[in-house]
C-alpha cells in the first residue's frame, strides 16, 4: 500500500484529490444501466451498471477478452459498427438512454469522444486533422477556425511543438505527437466525455506520461474513461477504478480501495499475478 | 558457427536433443535454401530474359519505322500499307479516354458499395461473383455483345462510343478490384476515426479513405489504361476497323463524320491496326506494322512507369512532406 503511493509521490504526481472526491454532488455525466453486449449468440458482458462523474477519470481494467474495451466501445455506440453485435440496457447521457435507434450517432459522438489504441491521424496536415470534423459539423470562417486550432493544440500541449509547421502531413510527427493530436482533434469537438482505449500501449514511457498529465489537464469540465492493461498506468491517472473478468464487472470504486483493499478474490489475484 | 546458432535455437524452442544435436538435418536445409536460391534466381533471370528479347526484336523490327519522320504525325495511304498512323494514335487516346472517363466512376461508386457500405450477404455475394465473371470473360466476347447490343440495337453502328463502352466493361472489372483492393488496404483505424468524431460514413468515404487510397487507385487506373490501350479484340466490331480518310480535328460541329471529335464516327486504334494490316503481306505494310507493335508497346510501358511514378509521388506527398 505504502509502496503505490511513494511511487507516485516520487513520480511528482497527484492522483486523487481526496476532498473533491468524497463530494457526493459529483455531476454524473455517463452512466449505464443493465448494459448486456452479445457477439452474435456470444454473451460477452453481463448486465454492467456504471456511473462516470465530471472531473473523474475513471479506469477499466482487467486481463485480456474480459469485456472492458467492449463496454468502452458500448458507451458512444461504436460498437453499432461492428457487424452482429447488439448492445442493450440503458445508456444515460444528458438525461436521456442513448441506446435507442433514434438516438442520433453524428450527434452524440461529438459529444463523446474517443482515442484509439493505435495513434490514427487522418493523412492530412495537422491543421486540417483539427479543423476537418468541425467543419463538416459545419463551423465556418478562417478566424474561427484558426482560433479551434490553437485551442485544441494548447489544449493536448502539442501547440509549442507543431505551431510552425501547421501545413506538414501528421505523419511527420513523432507517435507520441500524433497520439495527442488525436486527443486535440477530440478536444475541438469540446466532448464532454472522452473515451480513451489503451492509448498509452503503442507509446515509449516518456509519451506515456505526457498522455497521462494531459489526460489529468483536461478531465476538469468532462468525464473521462480509459481502458489500460497497465495497472501503474491505472493507480497513476485515474480516481476510480473498474474490474472486469469474463464479461462481469466484478468490482468497482475508488482506486486506492482497488488496489490496495481489493474486496473480492478474483481482483486480488490479478492484481498479486496470480492471471493476467 | 551458424549451425551453433541453429542448434541453440533449437534447444531453446524445446526441440528434442537427439535433433538438435544432429548435425546432418542442417546441413540438408542448407543445400535445400541454396538449391531454391539458385532455382528462382534461374526462373526469375529466365523471365527477364523473354521480356528483355521480345522488347529488343520489337524495337529492332519497329524503331527505323517508328523514327521515319511523318510516322506519328501523317495518316495513313493505301490501306494503311503506306504513311503514318496519326489517326490510329489519336483514335487509340481518344478511345481510352473516353473509357476511363466512363469506368472510372462506375469503379468507383461499385467499390465503395462493396466494401464500405453492402453488409455480407447474398447480394455482396453475387456482385462479386458477377465482376469475376465479366473479368474473364474473353474480350472477343465482349466485342461480339458491344456489336450486337450498341452497334445493332442502339444503332450506334461502328463507333468510338461503341468501343468505348465495351472497353468499360472489358475495364470495371480490373478496375474495381483494384480500388476495392486499395480502399481495403486502409486502415480500419481511419474509419473508426472519422465515426468516432460523428462522420457520417459517406463524409468519412470522401474525405478520408478515398483520399487515403489514392495513391493505389492512380496506379490502379493507368496500369488498367495500359492494358485498355493495347486491347483489340473487343475492338474489332465496335469501333471498327477504319478511321476516316481525313480527320478534321479543328471543327467542333460534333456531327460531322470527319470531326476527330465526333464519338459516333468510326475510329481504330493502334492494336487493330497492326491486326488488319499484318494481313496485307506486302513489305511495306510489314514496316508499318512493326513500327505500330514497337509505338503500342513503348506506350503500355510508358503507361506502367507513369503509373508507378504517379502513385509514388501521390504517396510521398500525402504521408510526410
Amino acid at each position: 500500500m505504502s509502496e503505490v503511493i511513494a511511487t507516485e509521490d516520487a513520480m511528482g504526481q497527484v492522483s486523487v484529490d481526496a476532498a473533491v472526491e468524497m463530494d457526493p454532488s459529483f455531476e454524473i455525466v455517463l452512466e449505464t444501466r443493465g448494459v448486456n453486449v452479445y457477439y452474435g449468440s456470444n454473451h460477452v458482458l453481463h448486465d454492467t451498471s456504471l456511473a462516470f462523474h465530471k472531473g473523474e477519470i475513471t479506469a477499466l481494467i482487467g486481463p485480456s477478452g474480459c469485456g472492458k474495451s467492449t463496454f468502452l466501445r458500448s458507451l458512444n455506440l461504436m460498437n453499432r459498427e461492428i457487424r452482429g453485435c447488439r448492445v442493450e440496457g440503458e445508456i444515460i447521457y444528458d438525461g436521456r438512454d442513448i441506446n435507442t435507434r433514434e438516438e442520433n450517432l453524428y450527434e452524440l459522438r461529438r459529444s463523446i469522444g474517443m482515442v484509439f489504441q493505435q495513434p490514427n491521424p487522418f493523412h492530412k496536415t495537422i491543421y486540417e486533422n483539427i479543423a476537418f470534423a468541425p467543419k463538416r459539423h459545419g463551423l465556418r470562417g478562417k478566424e474561427n477556425l484558426d482560433a479551434l486550432v490553437e485551442e485544441s493544440l494548447r489544449g493536448a500541449a502539442l501547440w509549442d511543438e507543431v505551431k510552425d509547421k501547421l501545413n506538414q502531413s501528421a505523419f511527420s510527427l513523432s507517435g507520441g505527437q500524433q497520439q495527442r493530436l488525436c486527443i486535440a482533434r477530440t478536444l475541438a469537438m469540446h466532448p464532454d466525455v472522452i473515451l480513451f482505449d489503451e492509448p498509452c500501449s503503442a507509446l515509449d514511457p516518456i509519451s506515456t506520461l505526457a498522455i497521462e498529465e494531459l489526460m489529468q489537464s483536461v478531465v476538469k469540465e468532462r468525464a473521462i474513461v480509459i481502458v489500460t492493461h497497465n495497472m501503474e498506468q491505472a493507480s497513476r491517472v485515474s480516481n476510480r477504478t473498474a474490474f472486469f473478468y469474463m464479461g462481469d464487472m466484478v468490482e468497482c470504486g475508488e482506486t486506492d480501495q482497488i488496489f490496495q483493499r481489493p474486496k473480492d478474490k478474483r481482483l486480488n489475484d490479478y492484481l498479486t499475478g496470480m492471471f493476467s | 558457427m551458424a549451425d551453433e546458432r541453429t542448434a541453440t535455437q533449437a534447444r531453446a524452442s524445446g526441440a528434442p536433443r537427439s535433433l538438435a544435436s544432429d548435425g546432418g538435418h542442417i546441413l540438408r536445409a542448407q543445400r535445400g535454401d541454396r538449391i531454391a536460391t539458385a532455382v528462382l534466381t534461374g526462373i526469375a533471370c529466365f523471365v527477364m530474359l523473354i521480356v528483355v528479347s521480345m522488347v529488343a526484336y520489337i524495337l529492332y523490327e519497329g524503331l527505323s519505322t517508328l523514327l521515319t519522320p511523318g510516322f506519328l504525325t501523317e495518316p495513313s495511304r493505301s490501306n494503311g500499307a503506306a504513311g503514318g498512323v496519326a489517326y490510329q494514335l489519336f483514335d487509340s487516346f481518344y478511345l481510352l479516354v473516353i473509357t476511363l472517363l466512363i469506368s472510372v466512376p462506375v469503379s468507383l461508386g461499385a467499390a465503395v458499395f462493396l466494401t464500405e457500405y453492402a453488409p455480407d450477404g447474398p447480394i455482396t455475394a453475387i456482385a462479386s461473383t458477377a465482376i469475376e465473371t465479366l473479368s474473364s470473360l474473353p474480350s472477343i466476347v465482349v466485342g461480339m455483345f458491344g456489336f450486337l447490343v450498341f452497334s445493332v440495337n442502339f444503332g450506334w453502328k461502328y463507333s468510338i462510343i461503341s468501343g468505348a463502352v465495351a472497353l468499360t466493361m472489358f475495364n470495371i472489372p480490373i478496375l474495381v478490384r483494384v480500388i476495392q483492393q486499395a480502399l481495403e488496404d486502409v486502415p480500419q483505424h481511419q474509419r473508426d476515426a472519422c465515426l468516432a468524431m460523428g462522420l457520417t460514413r459517406w463524409e468519412a468515404t470522401v474525405h478520408v479513405l478515398i483520399p487515403a487510397a489514392m495513391p493505389a487507385i492512380v496506379t490502379g487506373v493507368v496500369l488498367s489504361a495500359g492494358r485498355v490501350f493495347g486491347e483489340a479484340a473487343a475492338l474489332l466490331f465496335t469501333s471498327g476497323m477504319s478511321s476516316p480518310v481525313r480527320l478534321n480535328f479543328l471543327t467542333l460541329d460534333f456531327s460531322s463524320p470527319t470531326c476527330a471529335w465526333n464519338i459516333f464516327r468510326p475510329g481504330e486504334s493502334l492494336a487493330v491496326h497492326i491486326y488488319k494490316i499484318y494481313g496485307e503481306g506486302s513489305p511495306e505494310a510489314q514496316h508499318i506494322v512493326w513500327g505500330t507493335a514497337a509505338l503500342l508497346m513503348i506506350c503500355v510501358l510508358l503507361f506502367n512507369v507513369l503509373s508507378r511514378l504517379a502513385g509514388k509521388a501521390l504517396a510521398k506527398r500525402m504521408t510526410a512532406e
